[in-house]
């Protein structure tokens, strides 16, 4: 692996008076500026973005400059920002791309998502709606692990504890499990408080040869160890498939770690830190064995153990993840991204995770898609 | 005259004339290749990809695990609160998705219980599958059960 971040940049995720254009514009610039690259320099943008229509990545990009270079748009649900990484990455590996920016901008409706790949009669019938998946996938974590709806408030108090040290975030307050427990509940097990919030943002990253990082000077590199991403297998169940197998459980997030690991040639032990799509408590509790951190079973047991908070073996979520972050979904899988470099830089502040040197982010979304990043300190 | 469904695909044509509230199938399909079934009945196999099935039937089930939606959400006709489960079909392997019409709260539908597809009315006169409790058996899904958690 010889693909290096150069620079960071996002715009603060929440909601604003702004076109989708310029949030992704204000990220773009921050993160060129960070890589000490003019524009006319990147040899192709790659766009990961949601929500917007036709030629969205061109029409987000031109407001950096028209310079001509090829844009590229990608949407693969809420790992829209790892498939981004993943296209810039390759090019650059392949020797077609010298420098290139991915940037994923999201402006995302209020409530719940529409247009998550259901069909027609599921959403008429009640049964295309994405937390009814969340809740069923939480209430068997909870049956197979012990858990109870204290445990999924305790992964939504860590979570919005981390966010308020984070200026980025949407959420800046703390809660209390009690606060957790008494918001509106909407689909039990999952209350409001559990559940992330669409909205907006924007994230961008430079990427370049390690081999030019050194020739411009880049200051703390970081690099990209590996992304994977995979689709669905026969174990599988998530947004939108109306059924399942019965026998067989598996994940894409299992294979995707599996590819991560292996092209990084690291092993859960290896990490620092993770950032993980905890779109609601339970599926951060459900990230934690897929992605190794502990065996199937013991998903509870880690977070009793306070493993998983700041300050403890391996900290998830440090930005305050999802759940206080908010989810512009275009935008997510960069954030992380964003999150796991300032922290690999020893930059974030008073929610640095000391010593950070390897961390992996992971996003799922519909479609079965998830993905796994790894980075490390160059 | 047979009724207009919201999906009429998902349901054997020999059924379409169920009334409301009474027993009907859901039509799966078994792969001849794999042997695995898919819901909603495919030419390709969902999971190994292969062309080539045979029709299967899904009747009776028991609820793997049951939820509720309590606001409203884009695209839905069916009024809320109502309650979802994940339905277990052992003969075919295959875990489905669909609304309980008659359960008063998540919690009177626990893990085991049984429930068999019936043909459901929807608000805009359309009809469509759903879960209910067999007729003659002795569970009652207007009582909430177990776990406070889950009402």
């Amino acid at each position: 692996m010889n693909v290096h971040i150069a620079g960071v940049g996002l715009h603060p995720f929440g909601r604003f008076p702004l076109a989708v254009e310029e949030l992704g514009r204000a990220a773009a610039i921050e993160a060129l500026a960070d890589a000490a690259v003019s524009y006319p320099d990147v040899d192709l943008t790659v766009v990961a973005n949601v929500g917007e229509g036709m030629a969205k990545g061109q029409r987000i990009a031109e407001r950096l400059g028209a310079t001509g270079h090829p844009v590229l748009s990608v949407e693969s649900a809420c790992a829209s920002g790892a498939a981004a990484l993943l296209a810039g990455r390759d090019a650059i590996e392949s020797g077609r791309a010298g420098i290139v920016l991915c940037l994923g901008v999201e402006k995302a409706p209020r409530g719940f998502i529409a247009g998550a790949g259901f069909q027609p009669w599921q959403e008429a019938s009640g049964v295309g709606v994405t937390p009814i998946y969340f809740a069923l996938q939480a209430q068997e974590l909870l049956a197979a692990t012990g858990g109870t709806v204290q445990d999924l408030a305790a992964v939504s108090v860590k979570n919005h504890g981390n966010g308020a040290l984070n200026p980025n975030a949407m959420y800046r307050s703390p809660v209390t499990a009690e606060e957790v427990l008494r918001s509106k509940m909407v689909c039990p097990p999952l209350n409001l408080l559990m559940l992330c919030a669409p909205n907006e943002g924007a994230a961008a990253v430079v990427l370049m040869s390690a081999e030019q990082a050194r020739r411009r000077g880049v200051a703390q590199p970081v690099a990209v160890r590996a992304v994977a991403l995979a689709t669905r297998s026969p174990g599988d169940w998530f947004i939108p498939a109306p059924s399942r197998l019965s026998e067989v459980r598996s994940s894409p997030t299992l294979t995707a770690a599996a590819a991560a690991y292996q092209e990084a040639g690291l092993g859960p032990g290896d990490l620092d830190l993770v950032e993980c799509q905890d779109t609601d408590a339970a599926s951060e509790l459900i990230a934690y064995a897929d992605l190794g951190l502990c065996a199937a079973g013991d998903e509870v047991k880690l977070l009793r153990g306070g493993d998983t908070q700041l300050g403890g073996r391996i900290p998830v979520n440090p930005s305050g993840g999802l759940l206080s972050k908010g989810e512009p979904l275009g935008a997510s899988g960069l954030g992380q991204v964003h999150e796991l470099v300032v922290q690999l830089r020893g930059q974030a502040g008073p929610r640095q995770v000391s010593g950070a040197r390897i961390g992996l982010a992971h996003v799922m979304g519909a479609g079965h898609v998830s993905a796994v990043t790894i980075l490390a300190a160059a | 005259m047979t009724a207009a469904w919201l999906a009429a695909e998902l349901v054997p044509a020999a059924d379409r004339d169920a009334a409301p509230g009474t027993p009907l199938r859901l039509a799966a399909s078994r792969c001849s290749a794999c042997d695995r079934c898919s819901f909603p009945a495919t030419g390709t196999c969902t999971w190994c990809g292969a062309a080539g099935s045979d029709p299967e039937q899904l009747s009776d089930g028991t609820a793997v695990a049951a939820t509720a939606v309590l606001h409203r959400t884009p695209g839905a006709v069916v009024e809320v609160p109502y309650v979802v489960a994940l339905v277990r079909f052992a003969q075919a392997g295959l875990d489905v998705l669909g609304r309980v019409p008659g359960a008063a709260d998540a919690a009177a539908v626990p893990p085991g219980t049984p429930l068999h597809v019936v043909a459901d009315s929807l608000p805009d006169g359309r009809m469509h599958y759903a879960f209910a409790a067999p007729a003659g058996s002795r569970t009652s899904l207007t009582r909430s059960s177990c776990h406070p958690d889950l009402r």
